[in-house]
């Protein structure tokens, strides 16, 4: 399955708090993803929390805007990644 | 007969009936290995029900008769159902009336060993099944799960009805608690009978009714061992039955047996046979087999004489049995007498595999090179292709020309020929076609008025629309046309005016294409003959969709995919969808767009012509919003496309993978692929297709190879090319092509420039908005947003503020002319907006986006 690097723009800041209710919305996200195939790996949120930098496995760039859609998450843009390690030499 | 650990199954069972009878009626998928149980759980729940109960089969004949069970059940009630099924009533008629009569009020119905099921049968299943929700009924669907490989076609209808809710149940083995308590006192081992068995209960209990004496090895060991037991009069008898069928008329097997009928009796108290509403049936198909396999050749051959015999003095009507005896008995005038009747029932049934079929069964008995042979080679042939095997098609086409031409029969030999041609195209083999064709035409060249001459003439017409040589295909068309309206050859007639009107459309004149297209329908219609009506709608809605006629070309493809969901056309179906893809590509509706192709791509069904489409649709959405995946599918679409060479492919394949190269910068990639199709489809004088390859090429290096021809002057590409911005826009804007339109504005003044950069915002076309700003800051223009707009503060789904506001209004039922005088904007502008509010929210309707925007708090819910 292709992994997917998503950035994302939130101009009013991030509201994910680390309380229950954050968790709670967090699993939301899950069970959404799940219809759709699509498993959120981790993110990487800026300091302003107003983008995210997120990566997802999913069957098609498709399949990942459609669960954005229904999570009501903006996408500014999808790239298809694989992973680099720099100590691949060791 | 005690029904063992079968309470959680009976209990599930009984649920969905009264779920059923409640009005949420359902469908359950009964499966599991022969003789694990399925026949006597659904008779032990049967037999406890107040509702009425309705029992079809289907039988494990070679070639079973179309809709068999359907004429089981038929035949259990008095109504217009039988005599639908009698009559030549439509299909789909017949299964209306079955929902209606059968199902609508609280039943149960029964439909048995579906892995042997003909083509009907399961296109009444895929029916029935996606409606039965909204009867008061339980249908029962049980089949044998080591029967159904892969590849079966009982597994398409399985994953087509998953989504509908159908259910899944499967008996498991027995234990050896319930092993013991079947075995009693007899002095078998408990444990050694189940590993033997596997827990199979009908194994388990013909080993116990053979006394146990041995272990048998087999199921058919067991079986055999049990008959041995019988003595030779009650022997005879179940051999005789073994042959008659699954389900043998009482009457049949008495006159079978005559001096040993007295012994039907033992069978029955031996438990061999039973009987069961009316016939004689073995304990077991399993068993049937098991004393089938175990005849001489000689005797079974005698057998299936007498049933034949038997079966024809009391003037039966199933065609399919008959011809199954008639093999059996292998007499070969009653072969090829009753084999191809039993075919041309399969086919107006539309069961056309098992059309084939049976004329496969008369072919093996059409040996010497007869005209017999020949015309059933070429309705072997025909019938192949219309399920799908094309290459078997192509191959006994081939023996019919041969076979023809050595009969010195010229004009039967021309036919052929003009058919098998049309066979290639359909497998891609267009230089081969070409060839077959000029041979079939120099077959009937010296008598043009024959009635051999139309039917080649009127392919020769359809292959040269299909390529597009549109000039010829309307002359050639007319010239058929003319000749089949005075022979009446009205199916002539239909096919000619679908390939004029074909041709007229893409040769521009599209109202007048449109009108003989839908006269095509109209007299399909009469005819009738659905593949011709269901060929209507799919050359109106693509050819509507390739000359940029969107608006006409969607309302077609809806109709005619509507047309074929209801009678399983599958080919026709599945290439309308992939250019519904394309057309909402076109009109910037990207979500259903790549869905849509999604689904064409998911299903193995889809003829390769439908996968080059739905690829091409994909791989332009990815482009224009950006995504990754967009070489994915169109290097598959080069691969697919370039075989063909013919222009309709390679056209749209070389402008989508120009137009993607030309986002990621690649300018001389751009004019590689665009110049690569741009003299066949300017030889062609296709100006649709010759004007966007010549505009890729000048986007790409700023070259026109040959010069902008004079038939695509008027073209919006060739506007573009030529500045008139403004007239492009208008043009684009008025065919419903907001991309497009955009694209000329991206040309135009500061204003345009702005407009066009909302537009491509409200796309979600991230390469577009780009260029556009890039543009507009090295332009010198200020004040433009680096991201995104500013939205609101609980707005997780990315909306600005205005289409926030558009949703609000949208909420309290407004429609789009109202909204824009609200806020002071032009209808237009309140298109784009809900373009962009569906692709962010990710819906189609105007109702899903108000749904979705309360789920995410985007806008608060009313007070009551």
């Amino acid at each position: 399955m292709p992994r997917y690097l998503i950035e994302r723009t939130f101009p009013e800041g991030l509201g994910l708090p680390t309380n229950a209710e954050g968790a709670k919305a967090a699993s939301n996200v899950i069970a959404t993803n799940a219809q759709e195939g699509v498993t959120w790996v981790h993110s990487y949120v800026t300091p302003d929390r107003k983008k995210t930098y997120c990566i997802y496995d999913g069957p098609s760039p498709e399949a990942i805007r459609s669960v954005a859609g229904r999570n009501g998450l903006p996408i500014d843009r999808i790239s298809e990644v694989r992973v680099l390690d720099p100590y691949f030499l060791y | 007969m005690k029904l063992l650990e079968r309470d959680e199954l009976l209990t599930s069972l009984q649920v969905l009936l009264r779920n059923a009878a409640a009005g949420q009626g359902s469908l359950l998928f009964l499966e599991g290995e022969a003789g694990i149980g399925k026949t006597s759980l659904l008779r032990a729940f049967a037999s406890s029900q107040q509702a009425p109960v309705y029992w079809g089969a289907c039988d494990a004949l070679h070639t079973p008769r179309p809709l068999g069970p359907l004429f089981d059940i038929a035949a259990q009630v008095e109504g217009e159902l039988q005599a639908a099924l009698d009559g030549n009533v439509e299909r789909l008629r017949v299964f209306s009336i079955f929902l209606a009569e059968i199902a609508r009020p609280p039943a149960l119905i029964v439909l048995e060993d579906l892995h042997w099921a003909d083509e009907a049968t399961l296109d009444f299943l895929r029916y029935v099944g996606r409606r039965i929700g909204r009867t008061h009924s339980l249908l029962v669907a049980s089949f044998r799960s080591d029967e159904v490989g892969p590849s079966h076609a009982l597994r398409l209808v399985l994953g087509d009805l998953a989504t509908s809710g159908a259910k899944r149940l499967s008996p498991q083995p027995l234990s050896v608690a319930a092993i013991q308590e079947l075995i009693g006192e007899r002095d078998i081992d408990a444990a050694e009978l189940q590993t033997k068995t596997g827990g199979n209960p009908f194994f388990v209990t013909e080993v116990v009714a053979a006394g146990g004496a041995g272990m048998p090895a087999t199921v058919r060991d067991a079986v055999l061992a049990r008959a041995g037991r019988l003595r030779p009069s009650a022997r005879a008898i179940l051999d005789a039955a073994a042959v008659a069928g699954p389900r043998i008329e009482p009457w049949l097997l008495q006159e079978l047996t005559a001096a040993e009928s007295g012994w039907i009796d033992e069978c029955l108290a031996t438990g061999v046979l039973c009987a069961q509403s009316g016939v004689f049936t073995f304990r077991h198909e399993l068993a049937r087999e098991a004393i089938l396999d175990a005849l001489t050749p000689t005797r079974a051959m005698s057998l299936h004489r007498m049933v034949l015999q038997a079966l024809q003095s009391h003037s039966s009507a199933d065609l399919a049995r008959l011809a199954h005896h008639a093999e059996g008995a292998a007499l070969e005038e009653a072969v090829l007498e009753l084999a191809p009747a039993a075919a041309r029932e399969a086919a107006a049934k539309g069961a056309h595999r098992q059309a084939a079929q049976q004329f496969a069964r008369a072919l093996k008995f059409a040996t010497t090179p007869t005209p017999r042979r020949a015309a059933l080679l070429d309705d072997y042939a025909s019938e192949c292709q219309l399920s799908g095997m094309v290459s078997d098609a192509i191959e006994a086409r081939r023996d019919a020309v041969k076979l023809w031409q050595d009969l010195g029969e010229r004009s039967r030999r021309a036919i052929s020929l003009a058919r098998l041609a049309h066979a290639l195209v359909v497998s891609g083999k267009n230089a081969e076609s070409e060839v077959t064709m000029r041979e079939a035409a120099s077959l009937v060249a010296d008598d043009l008025s024959g009635a051999a001459a139309v039917v080649v003439r009127r392919w020769a017409a359809h292959l040269r629309m299909l390529d597009r040589d549109v000039e010829e295909a309307i002359n050639e068309g007319q010239h058929a046309k003319a000749v089949a309206a005075e022979l009446g050859d009205r199916e002539s007639i239909v096919h000619c005016l679908n390939t004029i009107g074909s041709s007229l459309i893409i040769a521009g004149r599209v109202a007048e294409g449109c009108e003989h297209l839908e006269r095509s329908r109209a007299l399909a219609e009469e005819l009738p003959a659905d593949s011709w009506i269901a060929n209507a709608f799919v050359n109106l809605g693509s050819a509507c969709g390739e000359v940029y006629r969107f608006d006409l070309a969607d309302n077609y493809l809806r109709q005619g995919i509507e047309f074929c969901s209801e009678r399983d056309i599958d080919f026709a179906r599945l290439y309308q969808l992939s250019w519904q893809a394309l057309v909402w590509m076109y009109r910037g509706r990207y979500t259903e767009a790549s869905g849509t192709a999604h689904v064409v791509l998911a299903d193995r069904r889809s003829p390769v012509i439908a996968r080059i489409t739905a690829l091409i649709a994909l791989g332009r959405v990815r482009a224009r919003r950006g995504d990754p995946g967009v070489w994915e599918a169109l290097h598959e679409a080069q691969e697919l496309a370039g075989n063909t060479g013919t222009l309709q492919r390679v056209a749209l394949m070389h402008a989508a993978r120009a137009e993607a190269a030309w986002f990621e910068g690649r300018t001389a990639e751009t004019a590689s692929e665009a110049s690569a199709g741009v003299e066949l489809a300017v030889r062609k004088r296709h100006p649709w297709f010759a004007s966007e390859l010549l505009f890729w090429c000048w986007q790409g290096d700023g070259s026109l190879p040959g010069g902008m021809p004079d038939f695509c002057a008027r073209q919006p590409f060739a506007m573009e090319i030529s500045g008139r911005w403004q007239e492009a826009a208008a043009t684009w804007s008025a065919l419903k092509c907001p991309f497009e339109a955009a694209r000329a504005m991206m040309e135009g003044d500061e204003a345009a420039q702005r407009q066009a950069l909302t537009v491509f915002e409200a796309f979600g076309a991230r390469p577009m908005i780009e260029r556009m700003r890039y543009k507009l800051r090295s332009a010198g223009v200020r004040g433009l947003q680096r991201g995104p707009r500013e939205s609101t503060q609980n707005n997780l789904a990315g909306l600005t503020t205005k289409e926030v506001e558009v949703l609000g209004l949208l909420s309290q039922g407004l429609r789009n002319k109202e909204i824009g005088q609200r806020l002071h904007r032009s209808a237009r502008t309140v298109d784009h907006h809900l373009a962009a509010i569906f692709t962010k929210l990710d819906v189609s309707t105007r109702a899903e986006a108000v749904s979705a925007a309360y789920r995410l708090g985007i806008i608060a819910a009313k007070a009551p």
